[in-house]
């Protein structure tokens, strides 16, 4: 099985099926699993800290509210999370507004040192966030999980309910909108960089 | 892997936060269910229920227990949007693929909303101002035309929309030849419905069982009727799939009418816990 890029050979079912049973800190592990990823890949979104963290909090709390829809590929929920991820992103505050008391009950650090390290990455997010926002919704979802995500083609057309034929001309239209959009990409742009770009 | 660092307090507060909406809502979990009247003539007519065993094989039961029922796949996630009065939807971007489709309709004002196959739900200003959401599964003809629903002049509602490509299962057969699974779309039940007792177990209740405890409002004026009604709490055993060993209790929360009422019930009018269903 191709695994997606940095996750180990894990599988999600026995926790899944354990949470969807109502055990919470099974939903906890998942959560403990696969919450770095889908946080970058919220930042890469949005661009913006703050908006990352709502957005991954919006990604579990639709995965447990869709729990009876959500299909998990090749043993892992990390697929569905990263699409709603996007989902979410292409319209932050209407995607959000169901969650915003819970959010707002949410412990944070205050605002009030300078964190260079995260301006650093934002500066690196903002062209891809731009980038990102100008593809179709369709396109988002696809770029996620193939270009951004690494995850095979086959896959994630299944997922995304596409035939293999379309998805790759689908990739193929949404990879030359990408490059038009980021002609002067930086090299150092973080992973997941879709170096199919090139 | 490297990337921004997500904010630790934030973190841990939304990890904590997450464990508890899940033990709390599964334990809540009591969905606004409304399905087709079953009624002789022609024409449909909208009828409001509550969950049923339904919202239990959909909701509750993970998947290696969905069996005889139709095994869900969502075609991307969508968003709510708020509408007023009716709407059409088009299909044309529906996913290759699609033969169902999940709504998802949270009603803002009073007034009643008909699905495209006929089914639906009315909602009083106590619904519109309490957020009540209701969860509907439906397949798609082979004809597939914009999916149109006939709502109330000026009824404020929101819908999100799912498309989903449903595949079927079967069925098990027991020693004592009772199929055991979940309802099917067309709404035929197996003998023995896959149920989570309240006391966690997985196994099955009784169709016959349930069925004897939730008469069918005959029309909406009368599920209406039935939905003011005081509810309270029944419980019918859970078996394993041999139909005889009980592995616990499944509740149900009852809006019966007078008459109707069931004898064994044990007074509770709190909201049903794990393995509960709430039914008119």
């Amino acid at each position: 099985m191709r695994t997606l890029l940095g996750v180990d050979d894990v599988d999600d079912t026995a926790l899944w099926q354990r949470s969807t049973a109502g055990d919470g800190e099974a939903f906890a592990l998942l959560f403990d699993r696969h919450h770095a990823r889908v946080h970058r890949h919220a930042h890469r979104l949005t661009a913006d800290r703050h908006d990352a963290e709502d957005l991954t909090a919006g990604a579990f709390l639709e995965l447990w509210r869709c729990r009876d829809r959500v299909r998990l590929v090749d043993g892992s929920v990390l697929p569905w999370l990263l699409v709603t991820t996007s989902n979410l992103a292409r319209n932050h505050a209407r995607g959000l507004r169901r969650y915003r008391d819970f959010l707002s009950r949410l412990d944070r650090e205050p605002a009030t040192t300078h964190d260079v390290a995260a301006d650093e990455w934002t500066d690196l997010d903002e062209p891809w966030a731009g980038a990102l926002a100008q593809l179709s919704a369709a396109d988002l979802r696809l770029v996620t999980l193939v270009l951004l995500e690494d995850h095979p083609l086959a896959s994630a057309a299944s997922l995304l309910g596409l035939t293999p034929q379309a998805a790759k001309s689908r990739l193929h239209r949404a990879r030359q909108r990408l490059r038009a959009l980021l002609p002067d990409r930086h090299p150092s742009t973080p992973a997941r960089t879709p170096g199919d770009l090139r | 892997m490297t990337g921004p660092t997500p904010d630790p307090r934030f973190t841990a507060s939304l990890r904590a936060a997450l464990v508890n909406e899940v033990r709390t809502t599964t334990a809540a979990r009591t969905p606004r269910r409304w399905r087709p009247a079953a009624v002789a003539g022609a024409g449909a007519v909208v009828v409001a229920l509550t969950g049923g065993s339904i919202a239990v094989a959909e909701g509750l039961v993970p998947l290696p227990f969905r069996t005889g029922g139709s095994y869900d796949v969502a075609l991307g996630s969508g968003v709510p949007t708020t509408h007023v009065g009716s709407l059409t939807v088009p299909v044309d971007d529906m996913p290759k693929g699609t033969n169902g489709v999940r709504f998802e309709v949270a009603c803002l004002s009073p007034g009643t909303i008909t699905y495209p196959d006929g089914a639906g739900l009315t909602c009083d200003a106590a619904d519109a101002s309490a957020g009540s959401r209701s969860l509907y599964t439906a397949d798609l003809s082979s004809e597939k035309g914009p999916l149109a629903f006939d709502v109330t002049p000026g009824m404020r509602w929101t819908l999100e929309l799912t498309w989903l490509r449903r595949s079927p299962t079967d069925w098990q057969t027991n020693a004592r030849g009772e199929t055991s699974g979940v309802t099917k779309p067309g709404g035929s039940s197996p003998d023995l419905v896959a149920a989570i007792a309240t006391n966690g177990a997985q196994g099955y209740y009784r169709a016959s069982e349930y069925a004897a405890l939730t008469p069918q409002p005959r029309n909406p004026e009368e599920a209406a009727r039935w939905g003011r009604l005081p509810s309270r709490t029944v419980t019918i055993p859970v078996y394993a799939s041999d139909g005889t060993t009980v592995l616990g209790e499944f509740e149900l929360t009852v809006h019966s009418p007078d008459g109707v009422a069931p004898a064994a019930t044990n007074g509770e009018t709190e909201p049903p816990r794990q393995g509960s269903a709430s039914t008119s």
